[in-house]
């Protein structure tokens, strides 16, 4: 009997690739779902969701060197499909924006963790998502930009203002426990 | 090329920015310029301390094993092509001719010892009892299972026990509603699942008013089981088997 080497067929190739990457990001899907809807049973939900059309899409998957970006752009895609039919998901139109660079101050390394998570929290998702995909999940801007289908300028633009905004944030929550800390 | 044009092009930073045209005349610049060097290692320094702080939420075990399951049958069903398909079924009736009835009743036993060695793992994981539910409200904890299980969860109200919550697991491919109670002192994790797939047969066999009841112990913890209505119902606790039998037997008795 002639025994042949083994060869993985290119779809059962990418599909082990999808496997290995849907399992080893679970963690980073889950955080980012639950930061950007505030609920943990939804965020389950999603990324459940998410893995199921991942899946389901190895057979069109033409290339897999970038698999992580493109689960998470399936889960961005589940998460605005929920929050806009709960309209908690407002687009702004992306030619309108602008990059606007800012200093960087040392309100982010001197806050507590919660006070950022809470600052991220109140940020508006469009520019919520870029923080969380550009400085938690280390996403490039073009990986960002193809995840949320923007424009890569609009999302370089809307980075800057999330971390003006973030700042703004943290400086306000200081002033408020300085000044509750100063009354006797 | 000027300072506010390279932060332009390089921003975030210059391993995140596009890479444009202008990348190239940017990069020159940024060699030379202190300032914009300066100004690029606080927007890492920035990155850095919201990644720190905001820190990862790790995935619940329920949809890490969900999602394992999910990938598990994915690549079965991707490797049962129709060829394959074949020589799976020539190799199926190698091994069923070459086992035997004795090997087959042996590995039906099995992958229901691991189930319930599982069990017993699982009740030590959780001997502080992490709920989903947390609860001492038992059509609570019915109702929360509903649209959770294939069959209908009953939250038997066990002597001297508190109820405590439930949550709802997976153990060898089984999915499980798993109430927690605490009786003196002691955790006591009831498992209830389909009976589909599970078999009580390799644990000790005893017959009390009348139905069977099977017991067994394994790392310390005794398990006591019994089924009814296509639900198999497992007691596991660090009591003493003399001890576990009586709630086991008030659980039968619904």
């Amino acid at each position: 009997m002639k025994i042949l080497p083994f060869q993985p067929p290119g779809d059962q190739h990418r599909a082990e690739v999808v496997y290995r990457v849907l399992l080893e990001n679970l963690d980073a899907l889950y955080s980012t779902a639950k930061r950007l809807t505030g609920r943990a049973d939804l965020a389950e939900d999603l990324v459940q969701e998410t893995a199921r059309k991942a899946l389901e899409a190895i057979p069109g998957l033409t290339d897999a060197r970038n698999t992580r970006a493109w689960l998470f752009r399936i889960l961005l895609n589940g998460i605005r499909d929920h929050a806009r039919r709960k309209k908690l998901w407002i687009e702004v139109e992306a030619d309108e924006e602008t990059l606007e660079l800012s200093a960087i101050s040392e309100n982010v390394a001197g806050a507590t963790a919660e006070d950022v998570r809470r600052a991220l929290s109140s940020l508006p998702p469009e520019t919520r998502s870029l923080a969380i995909l550009i400085d938690i999940e280390e996403f490039t801007i073009a990986e960002a930009a193809a995840i949320l289908q923007i424009p890569p300028g609009t999302a370089a633009s809307r980075l800057s203002r999330a971390r003006r905004e973030l700042q703004d944030l943290l400086q306000a929550y200081r002033s408020k426990s300085s000044r509750r800390g100063g009354k006797p | 090329m000027n300072c506010s044009h390279a932060r332009n092009t390089l921003f975030p930073t210059p391993e995140k920015a596009l890479v444009t045209i202008e990348t190239p005349g940017a990069m020159g610049h940024l060699r030379d310029c202190d300032e914009c060097q300066a100004f690029f290692e606080r927007q890492r320094g920035l990155s850095e301390s919201l990644r720190t702080k905001a820190g990862v939420e790790p995935a619940p075990d329920a949809l890490r094993e969900r999602t394992a399951r999910l990938v598990e049958t994915h690549r079965s069903a991707a490797l049962r092509s129709p060829r394959d398909r074949k020589q799976i079924l020539a190799i199926a009736a190698g091994i069923v001719l070459t086992l035997g009835l004795g090997g087959i009743w042996l590995a039906s036993r099995a992958p229901s010892q691991a189930l319930f060695q599982e069990m017993c793992a699982d009740h030590a994981k959780y001997l502080d009892a992490q709920s989903q539910l947390p609860s001492s409200d038992a059509a609570a904890i019915e109702s929360w299972f509903v649209d959770k299980a294939e069959f209908r969860v009953h939250v038997p109200a066990l002597e001297k026990s508190d109820l405590l919550g439930s949550r709802l697991c997976f153990l060898k491919r089984h999915k499980a509603a798993l109430v927690f109670y605490r009786k003196s002192g002691h955790a006591v994790s009831l498992f209830e699942l389909s009976k589909a797939g599970v078999s009580l047969s390799s644990l000790n066999r005893t017959v009390i008013d009348g139905s069977p009841i099977w017991h067994e112990s394994f790392s310390g913890y005794s398990l006591v089981a019994f089924e009814n209505r296509g639900v198999v119902t497992v007691l596991v606790s660090d009591l003493e088997e003399s001890e576990l039998l009586p709630l086991a037997l008030a659980a039968r008795r619904g």
